[in-house]
């Protein structure tokens, strides 16, 4: 039985997790301040810990860290704030195992301790192997000790990658971690390629001269950039380089290099995660919709079978506004999950964006005069005929376009004439560039910078709905770009670019409409 | 007279589904709103079986089913709760509750989550009042 | 008077579900039941210039509460927290009292938008509204300053505004009853310049030094009760120095009594709650006092 440590300032949190945890058969003991739980941890030596991040004293990060000290193995859970994703992955760089947002709730738990039950195991047994294998190693080790290489040494098991010159810049030293980012064998490098063979131009321009005060190599300046490996490929570091003197003489170069891929990858895979989390509440929200709606049809379908079998109206009548209501619900329902279908590559197909464009207006025509609000249309005659995928440019289209619509209408001024324009432009590059501009409500800058990366969430702070993140998606896919500018009270503009494949011979075929 | 049953749901659809699955199998539909108008029923009324929903202003029917499950002069009433709440998060909230400085409750006689068919909720009655 | 129900007032927009999550540290002070208010005003079903009333957007909306409400009420559920849930059409205002009022909420939760000021003034307009009507305890919920982040336990360092009133002697009482939640209570006197007798530094002083004396009293009687304080008094402007003082003191949150009875006074001279509720980037906590 795995032994847990739950540790969280807030009393009720833990009986509550501990209760089912205890039920899923976890040995848990429990810790109400992160000082606490070191002690805690001391005593019980538990497998794994489950800890908050925000507590007063020592926080949950300071707890991570003092218990990969003691022990790096570890497995540390950390419980973050809902959307918290800066602290979750400050976690992750201080080694966290996993992370789960608040309110946790039991499937969640469940999965990152599977999770974390599993590595355990890998690193057990991973140790057993290492164990065989260090005692036949460690003979040799104690020799190579005796034999004083050390610093040689030092360099050799270095996890930063460790790059020395000669005053020509000849490349001298070249640690095993530094092949492991660059990709070069050492015998290619070492007395034959130069630190600029290496290293790009800007990187090369970050070694800083250090003339008079060799003493200021401990205050080197880290920097993230990109390195090209042997293959070309971009590799993100953290990067400091600098001269070496002697006497005022220049006597070569060193760089240190800190491999950020893991890091990124890191990164990025939370992104993921996190959006993936988002869509399944989404899709949490979603079932409970479909709950309810069938349940609304069984409910005005029973109510019809009586009424027909006993010709009693009343019970017609309950049933069939019943059912209507629930069809309102289900087409709505149904686009919503349409749009947010998987991930899907564009189908180019030959279209033409300016008719896509007067389709989208057609549509929005009469609820934008319902409620007073003039579309106008702006388009490039030169576009013509291109290859894209038209059902992603319908959508994206219209999902701006019906965003800026609602725009207009929220406006609370009656006195503004309410405007929407739809404009494409033909960019060079082949790229078309689609406009949607309102005159609305606008966007307060807060809004704006959340407007993309808040996503639909019955939980979430904004509710954005799913529109524009199904819109950022499709742009995506499309390897097209969206930008916007918004100012409150004066409105809105979307500007998307999507690249086309041009029709054979029939680019600059003029628009016939 | 069929067997009066209490129907405790605060959607007025769903009070009518299920007011004319219980007529058309022959039972006595008894309504209340909520869990504190459900209360005041079964003390009156003593109904042969309780549908309860979960989500319900003034009272829920976690609250209602602990009051009801630990009196004595009630807990054999049998309860057939027809919610969108999950079973998992009613049994639970339920099992916190005891933790919390509560008597042990038992199970409920039958759990339907929404959508439910009007024929499986009559049988599922039926089958619960023996 | 514990807090033992409180209604969550939500568009969703403005108070979303973390809002509600910090505010289940109220747990420590005897909170057990959540009740979910959601409004659909008529003007978001009306048509355009009151053309008449839109059924199916009303249902639409409706349906569109009652999936989220569903889902939060099932995790407070699993918390062990009792949940009950209003989705209903109407004015938002009355209908908020008339549920306040059926459920008998020792606690109103309103969230109060922070935008344009256009928008402000609309939502600022609900806030006064509610504070004017309400005899309940009114807590006008807000996002942390422009950070748009919800503190994780709003009531950890209330700031107290304190006037010798009986108003806010019953925001003290309030203030006893979270015993359990609050960490530390700052307690703030703002005295007029008008109390000062010159314009010397001694003069000064000598007014500071009598303030703080009237809050001693109160000091005392919350550390009886074994809550921390700590007395500050200011001089200016008072809704000035309120907020002043919440940024000095890192406030989570303002507490204040507002007397009901002297409602006729400050429709002349501007009431200090209500300004503080709708402006303050801070939540404020509202004890409405009726009088005996």
């Amino acid at each position: 039985m795995a032994k847990l440590l739950l540790i969280d300032d807030e009393e009720a949190n833990v009986r509550v997790m501990a209760i089912s945890l205890r039920s899923d058969g976890y040995d848990v003991v429990t810790a109400y301040s992160g000082e606490e739980g070191l002690d805690v941890y001391e005593k019980e030596n538990p497998d794994i810990v489950v800890t908050d991040i925000k507590m007063p004293g020592m926080d949950g990060i300071d707890v991570l860290k003092a218990i990969k000290e003691r022990n790096p193995e570890s497995e540390v859970i950390i419980i973050t704030g809902h959307g918290d994703i800066d602290n979750a992955i400050e976690a992750l760089k201080y080694g966290a195992s996993d992370f789960i947002n608040k309110p946790v709730r039991d499937d969640a738990l469940a999965v990152a301790l599977e999770r974390a039950l599993e590595k355990l195991d890998i690193k057990r047994r991973l140790n057993e192997y290492t164990e065989n294998l260090e005692k036949e190693v460690s003979k040799a080790t104690q020799e190579l000790r005796r034999q004083s290489h050390f610093m040689e040494k030092l360099i050799l098991t270095s996890q930063e990658g460790i790059v020395a010159t000669d005053k020509k810049m000849k490349v001298v030293i070249y640690n095993p971690s530094a092949e492991v980012i660059l990709g070069y064998e050492p015998e290619t490098v070492i007395n034959k390629k130069r630190a600029m063979d290496l290293f790009p131009k800007e990187v090369m321009r970050l070694y800083v001269a250090r003339k008079h005060d060799s003493k200021s190599i401990k205050k080197l300046q880290w920097r993230e950039v990109q390195v090209r490996d042997k293959n070309g490929i971009q590799i993100p570091v953290r990067f400091t380089g600098t001269f070496l003197y002697e006497k005022n003489n220049i006597m070569g170069s060193v760089a240190f290099m800190q491999d950020l891929r893991e890091i990124k990858r890191l990164e990025k895979e939370l992104l993921r995660s996190e959006r993936l989390a988002t869509i399944g509440q989404t899709v949490a929200g979603m079932a409970h919709s479909v709950k309810n709606i069938l349940h609304g049809f069984k409910g005005g379908n029973y109510l019809m079978e009586i009424g027909f079998k006993k010709d009693d109206t009343e019970k017609l009548k309950a049933g069939w506004d019943m059912i209507q209501k629930n069809i309102r619900q289900t087409s709505e329902l149904v686009m919503d999950l349409l749009s947010f279908s998987k991930e899907r590559p564009p189908e180019y197909e030959p279209c033409r964006p300016n008719d896509i464009a007067r389709d989208v207006c057609e549509i929005l025509k009469e609820t934008a005069h319902e409620h007073n609000v003039r579309i106008l249309k702006d388009l490039d005659p030169a576009i013509g005929q291109v290859r894209m995928d038209p059902r992603s440019v319908h959508n994206i289209l219209m999902n701006l376009a019906s965003n800026a619509v609602d725009a207009c209408i929220f406006d609370e001024n009656i006195d503004k004439s309410r405007r929407v324009i739809l404009k494409t432009v033909l960019e060079e590059n082949g790229v078309v560039r689609f406009e949607v501009k309102d005159n609305g409500v606008g966007m307060t800058p807060d809004v704006q910078e959340k407007i993309f990366t808040s996503f639909f969430s019955t939980k979430g702070h904004m509710g954005t709905g799913l529109g524009l993140l199904v819109t950022r998606k499709l742009i995506e896919e499309h390897n097209g770009t969206i930008d916007m500018q918004s100012e409150p009270n004066k409105g809105t503009t979307f500007i998307v670019r999507i690249p086309f494949e041009r029709v054979e011979g029939n680019l600059v075929n003029t628009d016939k409409h | 007279m069929g067997k009066k049953i209490l129907v405790v749901d605060d959607d007025p659809d769903v009070r009518l589904f299920t007011q004319a699955v219980l007529e058309e199998n022959g039972f006595t539909p008894l309504m209340a709103n909520n869990g504190e108008e459900g209360e005041q029923m079964v003390k009156r009324q003593k109904p042969d079986l309780i549908v309860l929903d979960i989500l319900m202003p003034k009272e829920s029917g976690i609250r209602l089913y602990r009051k009801l499950k630990t009196d004595k002069e009630f807990k054999d009433i049998p309860v057939v709760v027809l919610s969108g709440i999950a079973e998992k998060s009613f049994l639970r909230s339920q099992k916190v509750l005891t933790e919390f400085g509560g008597d042990p409750v038992p199970e409920p006689e039958a759990y339907m989550e929404k959508p439910v068919d009007g024929d499986v909720l009559a049988e599922t009655i039926k089958k619960v009042i023996g | 008077m514990e807090i033992r129900k409180l209604l969550f007032v939500t568009k969703f927009e403005e108070l979303g579900f973390d809002a509600l999550q910090s505010l289940l540290t109220l747990r420590n002070a005897h909170l057990e039941h959540v009740v979910f208010m959601n409004v659909i005003e008529r003007d978001e079903v009306a048509m355009q210039r009151g053309l008449g009333y839109k059924r199916s957007e009303a249902v639409r909306l409706r349906e569109r509460a009652n999936i989220r409400f569903i889902d939060w009420a099932e995790d407070l559920f699993e918390q062990g927290m009792e949940v009950g849930v209003y989705i209903v059409v109407g004015n938002l205002i009355p209908q908020v009292i008339i549920a306040a009022e059926k459920e008998d909420a020792d606690l109103i939760v309103i969230g109060c938008r922070d935008q344009s000021k256009l928008e402000m003034f609309y939502s600022g307009s609900d806030i006064t509204e509610l504070l004017k009507r309400s005899e309940r305890p009114v807590l006008v919920y807000k996002p942390m300053a422009r950070s748009g982040i919800v503190l994780e336990k709003p009531f950890e360092k209330p700031l107290l505004a304190v006037d010798g009133s009986p108003a806010s002697l019953r925001a003290v009482q309030y203030i006893e009853k979270l015993k359990n939640v609050v960490n530390e209570v700052h307690l703030l006197y703002v005295a007029s310049p008008k109390e000062l007798k010159g314009t010397s530094n001694l003069n000064i002083q000598q007014l500071r030094k009598e303030k703080r004396k009237e809050l001693e009293k109160v000091s005392e009687g919350l550390e009886d009760k074994g809550i921390r304080t700590r007395s500050h008094v200011y001089i200016g402007d008072t809704v000035e120095e309120i907020e002043r003082a919440a940024r000095e003191c890192q406030s989570t949150i303002i507490v204040m009594g507002s007397s009901g009875r002297a409602s006729w006074i400050e429709r002349w001279i501007g009431s200090t709650p209500r300004t503080i509720a709708e402006r303050s980037p801070f939540p404020t906590l509202i004890i409405p006092y009726q009088g005996d």
